[in-house]
């Protein structure tokens, strides 16, 4: 809204018919200065950070108050019973103080921008409802969604976001972009345009992402570090490849209006910090489905917008280790061979079990998170 | 012109018996009605059906259980012949009423008179006779839009809307009977007291080899009488054969026995021999039971496992909750890859001698069954049928019958089997943990030590009736095809503390089957796989018998290949460590396994060494292990120590000294605790305690 302000302000001043000599340029100046990605960007993160201050406490008062409360999640894990009680659906300030900076500082005719929002509501309500059913004692016995009915509604959701994104006249990105497929460290595209071939794809990633952060969510502070590193490479290639000169350099596709994204990244960025801020051990609130549905659902669509799918595989290597380790341990090991192939899964409650206590396990996976973010980094030079 | 009847239902006898009654009974009071009998090819009913003068014709069908995942293509694809053909034999006959007695074959039937009720192309009523306690699945399915369902038990009207208690239709010759006169009919001499035992129409072999196998047990007591059914020869079963060959196994010749004990293919005069018996040791088919009731004699049920429904189980229950019988759970064991099932004969002669000891007993016995016979079920059900067919609207009916028969009101008493018997796998070993830890809770007050405890707890198990029904839910979950089943049946074992089934959980671990291919190929090992084994060794210390099969199974499953299988293995040395103390081939092994690749078996190694090792033997190991870069091996070290000198094992100070020196114990504070949730547990407990205190004062 204030961007929306600050260029229609600027417009009508430089179009004034009366000159304002002295205050005309001081505001000329300001407007300008508003309009620049990097400003709002920088904004973007203080404003959420205070809108997580402002809303946080209050919010886990009101949650505890309503009996938004942690459930016993994983059974067999050491920490598990010791956060039962623990206000949930925390999600709740990383979207507000998300979608509050995006409103303010962002350009929201851009499509980029109305597709992550998107993302953000759908996996959002996703998240809700799960809490919800999970918090609600259901004939005495807990349960959430369904884990058939969780993926019909992210794939769904990949679905939507795939047409849209391979249909030329809504498309953010021009078509022979759109349907074709990159890897890191490579300039070219490895598949040219292959239309809705791309699709499938395109509601794989959305799942496999989603999913990924979801089950990672399950020690304080575990899920947002790393998702905050992801986000900010993210934030770096989308500005850079909105940028003529940058994509000219990088070899990158050119994709206009991309570098709107850098703000909600950085929007995104801020609300995670706010966030933390209550969610370090110990926390006082954790995020939930609410939270770790969003978070996953916002990387998707960023993955997928900005072509940079199998980039995840590094920068979100902690969440696709978590997810691999998941699912080797209770599709092979539990359900086929009916054995054992990791003390425990996931991946932080094998380290747990290791002997490690909860902080250095969440630490020593920030660790690996930020340097993977690193080489995530690198890709974009070394090309 | 008469009524014009379709009756239908079979696959065993138990099914076609109350059809062919209530036919019989229809057709006396209405000469002129018509009946056309609808069954299967394969089933009972071709054999016994014309017997009694009934035109019978053919449909399809097939039976609500499938060993593959494609046997529902072919239910349903029989099914749904079945229904076709059953809907124009019901348009060309043009019944007034079509009368299932259960059993797969009348679901056809009886689906095809809704379908064309539905489209008015039929004006016949449904009515339904379920005879068990728990309905078949397609009985229950078809009973919920029946315009009638009759029952014999009152406890299965939970299952359907429309449902009066009438009994079981039993034929009219069997009924109270003056036992003396019977004996002396049979030339028994009058002194004597008589067993009578018999399988049914099918399913005889448990019951055959029980009893034979009882016979030397039962030889001492010459006050005895034994008659014996064993049944007509089956293509599958020879039960003349079998009792033979059984025989010869315990040492025993039919002439050594005759006049005490006498073997029969096939009763006639079953009656008579009902009239006789003093304690009658049969299955629990629903027919069984009701003409056990109608001539009032004591029983001791055998019921047969693994039917739909678990349905025997849960009649002999029902009988048991009477007082009118006492059960005995058949057993299972696999024997040639098979599951079988079997009954000790020393506990069937055990249980028989303590009836027929308990006089008191076996009046109440006999005296109950007989409160619960419903001589008049036939007539109540016929007019019920005709008053039907007269024009009464089936709701009126209903609620004049059951105001006469409150005995309806009883019908949610007893559903707690009911429920379990639906339970399996995973959510009935749940099921039996609450159980056993309910019973433990209610043994709190035993003081003293934990063996001590545990003994109470067997003692406890042993008399629970719930717990018993478990065991036998639980013997069968062991001889399944489904891994999955095995495992919770092994997990049961333990927690229901079966010490009989002990060579089995052995019999796991040692199993060394290859698995399949595709399963190897990603890291599987064998046919009997890794949680069973892990969860067979849990079990086997949950049982806490310490004996050289354990020690056999304790050395295999220390050098198992899979790794929970090591450090359960070595948890059982810990446990059983009173027997195995210096046992050289344990140590050497658990010595292996402190070199282990994973460190949950090492840990567990260590701590088995210190329980059982000599001490000079294990030092090395320890001092190198006390720099392991886990801490928790390096925790198990310091215990391992500890046990040592517990065990009063000559350890060197220098070396406990040289240790703990050595020892990284990298902070002083590890596990943090919350002091305000410790305050706030503290402050709870303050508000709980007047509670109970006032509580236990108004008991007192």
């Amino acid at each position: 809204m204030l961007y929306h302000l600050a260029s229609e302000a600027f417009q009508w001043y430089r179009q004034a018919p009366v000159s304002f000599p002295v205050i005309g340029s001081d505001v000329l100046l300001i407007t300008r200065f508003l309009m620049y990605l990097s400003v709002r960007a920088i904004l973007a993160i203080l404003t959420s950070f205070v809108v997580t201050m402002l809303v946080g406490r209050r919010l886990i008062r009101l949650l505890h108050a309503h009996h938004v409360r942690d459930t016993i999640k994983d059974f067999g894990t050491i920490s598990a019973t010791d956060k039962r009680g623990t206000p949930t659906m925390g999600g709740l300030i990383i979207i507000a103080s998300l979608v509050v900076p995006v409103l303010l500082w962002c350009d929201l005719t851009n499509r980029f921008v109305q597709i992550a929002l998107a993302a953000t509501a759908w996996f959002g309500a996703i998240g809700v409802v799960d809490d919800y059913l999970k918090v609600r004692p259901y004939r005495g016995r807990i349960r959430g969604l369904g884990e058939a009915q969780k993926l019909a509604l992210q794939g769904l959701f990949g679905l939507g976001l795939g047409i849209v994104y391979l249909t030329p006249a809504i498309s953010p990105v021009p078509p022979e972009v759109a349907g074709s497929f990159y890897v890191p460290f490579y300039k070219y595209a490895v598949l040219h345009d292959i239309g809705w071939w791309y699709l499938p794809f395109v509601v794989f990633v959305t799942v496999l992402i989603s999913n990924s952060v979801n089950l990672t969510d399950g020690m304080d502070g575990l899920a947002i570090m790393p998702a905050n590193f992801a986000v900010l490479v993210y934030g770096v290639i989308a500005y850079a490849m909105g940028n003529v000169v940058y994509a000219e350099y990088l070899r990158y596709d050119y994709l206009h209006g991309s570098g709107e994204l850098l703000v909600f990244c950085a929007a995104l960025f801020g609300a995670g910090l706010g966030f933390l801020w209550y969610n370090a051990y110990p926390a006082e609130i954790i995020m939930g489905d609410t939270g770790s549905m969003a978070l996953g659902g916002i990387l998707a669509s960023l993955a997928i917008m900005l072509k940079q799918e199998v980039l995840f595989l590094i920068v979100g290597g902690v969440f696709v280790a978590e997810t691999l380790s998941s699912f080797i341990q209770q599709k092979i090991g539990e359900n086929f061979l009916g054995r054992r192939i990791f003390y425990r899964a996931p991946l932080h409650h094998q380290m747990e079990y290791r002997g490690l206590a909860e902080t250095k396990v969440v630490i020593r996976l920030w660790i690996i998170a930020g340097l993977l973010a690193m080489v995530g980094l690198a890709s974009m030079k070394l090309r | 012109m008469g009524h014009r009847f379709i009756l239908t239902g079979g696959g065993t006898g138990g099914h076609v018996t109350p059809a062919i009654a209530l036919g019989e009974e229809l057709r006396a009071r209405e000469p002129d009605a018509q009946f056309l009998y609808v069954g299967t090819r394969t089933g009972k009913e071709a054999e016994i059906v014309p017997r009694y003068g009934f035109p019978i014709t053919y449909v399809k069908s097939h039976q609500w259980s499938f060993r593959r995942k494609w046997h529902v293509v072919r239910f349903v694809w029989r099914v749904a012949c079945g229904t076709i053909k059953s809907c124009y034999l019901i348009m060309k006959f043009r019944p007034d009423a079509v009368i299932g007695t259960g059993g797969y074959v009348a679901a056809p039937v009886v689906f095809a008179n809704l379908l064309l009720r539905r489209t008015g192309l039929s004006r016949a009523l449904t009515i339904i006779h379920e005879q068990n306690t728990v309905p078949g699945k397609l009985n229950a399915l078809v009973g919920k839009v029946a315009d009638l369902v009759l029952l014999s038990f009152p406890t299965a009207s939970a299952h359907f809307p429309r449902a009066v208690c009438v009994g079981y239709p039993v034929r009219p010759e069997i009924g109270p009977a003056d036992r003396a006169e019977a004996k002396r009919r049979l030339g028994i001499p009058p002194g004597r007291r008589v067993v009578l035992a018999f399988g049914g129409s099918m399913g005889a072999r448990t019951i055959n080899r029980a009893v034979v196998d009882a016979l030397p047990f039962l030889r001492g007591r010459k006050d005895l009488h034994i008659v014996h059914g064993t049944g007509r020869k089956l293509s599958s079963y020879d039960p003349v054969a079998d009792c033979e060959s059984r025989m010869q196994r315990n040492a025993l010749t039919y002439e050594s026995l005759s006049g005490w004990y006498e073997a029969h293919e096939f009763i006639d005069r079953i009656g008579e021999y009902y009239a006789a018996a003093d304690i009658v040791v049969c299955r629990s088919g629903a027919g069984t039971l009701a003409e056990l009731c109608a001539c009032g004699r004591a029983a001791l049920l055998i019921p047969k496992a693994n039917l739909p429904g678990d349905h025997q189980v849960l009649n002999a229950l029902e009988m048991a909750r009477r007082g009118a019988a006492d059960i005995l759970f058949e057993d299972a064991v696999t024997t040639n890859g098979a599951p079988e099932e079997y009954v000790a004969g020393k506990e069937l002669a055990r249980k028989i001698v303590e009836l027929l000891e308990n006089k008191p007993k076996l009046g109440r016995m006999e005296s109950n069954a007989l409160a619960s016979a419903r001589p008049e079920a036939l007539k109540v059900s016929v007019c019920v049928i005709l008053s039907l067919l007269e024009g009464k609207s089936p709701d009126g009916l209903l609620s004049e019958l059951t105001a006469r028969e409150p005995v309806v009101g009883d019908a949610h008493l007893d559903t707690r089997f009911g429920r379990v018997a639906a339970l399996s796998g995973e959510a009935l070993r749940a099921y039996a943990e609450t159980v056993v830890s309910s019973i433990c809770r209610s043994l709190d007050c035993v003081s003293g030590t934990p063996s001590d405890r545990e003994e109470a707890l067997v003692r406890a198990l042993n008399a629970d009736e719930m717990v018993a029904y478990l065991r036998y839910r639980a013997a069968t979950h062991l001889t399944s095809n489904n891994w999955r089943m095995r495992n919770a049946g092994v997990k049961m074992v333990g927690i229901l503390r079966q010490r009989d089934k002990l060579p089995v959980l052995a019999g796991f671990v040692k199993d060394r089957t290859p698995a399949s291919r595709m399963r190897r190929l990603l890291g599987g090992d064998f046919e009997t796989n890794g949680f069973i084994r892990r969860n067979s060794m849990a079990s086997l210390i949950r049982l806490g018998v310490a004996s050289p099969v354990v020690r056999e199974v304790i050395l295999c499953g220390l050098a198992d290949p899979y790794f929970e299988v090591r450090s359960q293995a070595a948890r059982a040395v810990q446990v059983f460590c009173g027997s195995l103390e210096n046992d050289k081939e344990i140590v050497e092994r658990l010595l292996n396994c402190a070199k282990d690749r994973y460190f949950e078996v090492v840990v567990e190694a260590v701590k088995a060494l210190g329980s059982v090792a000599f001490a000079e033997t294990v030092l090395e190991v320890f001092r190198s292990l006390s720099q392991h870069q886990n801490w928790r091996v390096r925790q198990a070290v310091v215990e391992g120590c500890c046990a040592l000198l517990d065990r009063g094992q000559d350890v060197p100070k220098a070396f406990l000294s040289e240790i703990l020196a050595g020892m990284m114990v990298t902070s002083t504070g590890f596990c943090p605790s919350f002091s305000l949730k410790l305050a706030v547990a503290k402050l709870g407990e303050r508000i709980r305690e007047p509670d109970n205190a006032a509580g236990d004062r108004g008991k007192s």
